[in-house]
């Protein structure tokens, strides 16, 4: 599967959020939208997901315009997580399941439950299927909400910010969980994240954003200490670090 | 292991299916029960044989004059006030309202009224068990939109920014407030045939229960019943959020319109017909939600088995406790529920704080 984004534009009133925004991923990549606050990478991610409609350009899925997908077509191919989830008083289990809701009518089959259990498995939320989400830690229910969209089954995955309520050791387990993920199921998976070093690691493609526009796009060699001084205004210093740059913040 | 999974999933599902059952036994004991109850002594077994048509006389006119179409009529309306309920929780994510907080009930109310006293639609004429209104179509029809009215204006509020929980219920309280006045404006310059008739009115009674207007109201609660019913898994999916839910494939707005519409329907007809029962579309759903968690799917026919319940059970103490008179059904419901919303008013307070 291939995305391509052409010429995005979007805007609440006036001032744009997105301006020509171009680029194309391949099944396999993981994309991370860099860039400081108010950037539009929330934004973009929800252009992506077809939440937001874009004001000019279009999102193509292997040639097909998004905007001409049905809504249910589209959510058997996209699985989104969001900023911030709402919670409420349902089981771990059912919970996860509800990500199965593209592929159910009425009826839950016995594959929704197995893909279900699968996912629990695979994201270490055994132990806690009948709790309560309200019930447990932050960490462990961003767990359940990346797992919920991992039981949808997509193709494309979206996140946006996933990792920031988990500790440093849960960070780095979910994070080559999903680059494991994207890299067996052949996802195209794209970030949202704040962490560079993190998205560093993680990812095989890098888009810089400021005030809606593309700075920079490209693989590890377009990491470099001008485009951070450019994008989010710091002095970095890149060094190299068991084969991949690592950004240290210098001082003053 | 994904057999193990299956099997916990599979009892999960068993429990709850169990706990409708129950529910429904609970509900068919109460049934006959109803029945056997009143100022005419009758037991169990002579109800049994009425209805199976062995038996003729007083006791066969009792019951399918009065006290059947009065057990249907309080059946029909606990279902759709339970109903209603819990599907408006859900949409607005508010434990707190239901169409009495919500204003749904006072806007059909004022609507009815209105029909009965300035378009002059209910010919109203004294019989034995109180008064009949005629001429349906123009009460449903004023009450509809008087509901309409409610919800939309909970619509707006609701999708104001910062609108907390608290709000959206005190919106629903000025609305309330709103068409009460209207109500007794019109009331007040209304002759006094009429004042009577729309006071007596307003007050919840099942005694209004006819098998004229019980198919009515059965058509409207049992195919909003079975439309939400069908909806479920959306309402699922939509506590998740607006944005969560479209990525599910589920258009949250065009769910909400369809549960707003619904219950506007459902109450209207129930208010129309038996007047203003408060507080049973509140308590339903979280008598429900202690029994089966918030999936949908399980929780809108138990919350409204309960709706059905509560109201059947509450009819039967307004038939008793001033026996061989009977209270209206609203007055029991009111002075039961008032202190349980108080209750759910302090418990969100403190959720809001933690």
């Amino acid at each position: 599967m291939r995305i391509t984004v052409k010429g995005i534009t979007f805007s609440y009133n006036s001032a744009p959020i997105l301006d020509n925004v171009n680029f194309s991923l391949e099944s396999g990549q993981i994309l991370s939208i860099l860039g400081p606050n108010g950037s539009g990478k929330t934004t973009l991610l929800k252009v992506l997901a077809s939440i937001l409609s874009p004001k000019n350009g279009a999102v193509f899925l292997d040639g097909k315009n998004l905007a001409e997908i049905s809504l249910s077509g589209k959510a058997k191919i996209i699985g989104y997580v969001p900023q911030r989830s709402e919670g409420f008083n349902t089981s771990v289990f059912e919970a996860v399941l509800s990500g199965r809701k593209p592929h159910v009518h009425f009826r839950i089959k016995k594959e929704d439950i197995q893909i279900t259990e699968r996912v629990i498995n695979v994201m270490g939320l055994s132990h806690l299927k009948s709790k309560s989400i309200m019930r447990i830690s932050g960490g462990e229910f961003q767990k359940v909400i990346i797992a919920r969209a991992l039981a949808q089954n997509p193709k494309v995955l979206l996140l946006d910010e996933p990792l920031t309520y988990l500790d440093i050791k849960n960070q780095f387990e979910m994070a080559s969980l999903i680059s494991k993920a994207t890299k067996e199921l052949h996802l195209i998976t794209v970030f949202v994240l704040h962490d560079i070093n993190l998205a560093l690691r993680y990812s095989d493609v890098f888009l810089f954003l400021k005030e809606g526009r593309i700075e920079a796009f490209g693989g590890k060699e377009i990491i470099s200490s001008e485009i951070i001084m450019k994008v989010f205004g710091i002095d970095v210093e890149i060094k190299e670090m068991m084969g991949s740059p690592y950004v240290l913040i210098k001082n003053g | 292991m994904s057999h193990i999974s299956y099997d916990f999933y599979e009892s999960l599902i068993k429990r709850k299916k169990r706990v409708f059952s129950i529910l429904l036994l609970i509900f068919a004991v109460f049934f006959f029960i109803f029945l056997a109850t009143g100022s005419y002594r009758t037991d169990i077994l002579s109800v049994f044989s009425t209805i199976l048509g062995k038996e003729h006389g007083t006791i066969s006119h009792i019951l399918w004059q009065i006290r059947i179409p009065r057990l249907l009529g309080a059946t029909l309306a606990g279902a759709g006030l339970g109903l209603s309920g819990c599907v408006l929780q859900n949409v607005l994510k508010n434990p707190l309202v239901s169409p009495f907080t919500l204003g749904l009930s006072q806007g059909a109310a004022f609507g009815a009224s209105f029909a009965i006293i300035v378009l002059g639609a209910g010919l109203q004429h004294k019989t034995g068990e109180g008064i009949t209104v005629f001429s349906y179509y123009p009460v449903v029809i004023c009450a509809f939109i008087g509901s309409l009215f409610s919800i939309s204006l909970i619509f707006v509020v609701s999708s104001l920014k910062g609108a907390t929980r608290e709000v959206v219920v005190l919106a629903g309280i000025a609305i309330s407030a709103f068409f009460s006045a209207l109500t007794m404006f019109i009331q007040y310059f209304a002759e006094d045939v009429q004042v009577a008739a729309s006071v007596f009115w307003t007050f919840g009674d099942i005694g209004k229960a006819t098998w004229k207007n019980i198919p009515l109201i059965a058509f409207f609660v049992v195919g909003g019943f079975l439309y939400l019913l069908t909806r479920s898994n959306d309402l699922n999916v939509i506590k998740w959020g607006d944005d969560v839910a479209k990525t599910l494939g589920v258009k949250a707005k065009s769910i909400r319109m369809q549960v707003f519409l619904i219950t506007a329907m459902v109450t209207s007809i129930i208010t129309s017909f038996l007047g203003i029962i408060a507080f049973v579309g509140l308590i339903a759903p979280h008598i429900g939600r202690l029994f089966v968690g918030e999936d949908e799917r399980f929780l809108i026919p138990v919350s409204t088995v309960i709706g059905s319940l509560i109201l059947v059970l509450s009819d039967m103490l307004a038939r008793k406790i001033i026996a061989p008179n009977v209270l209206p059904v609203g007055i029991i419901t009111s002075f039961f529920g008032a202190p349980f919303f108080l209750y759910l008013l302090v418990r969100s307070r403190d959720a809001n704080h933690s």
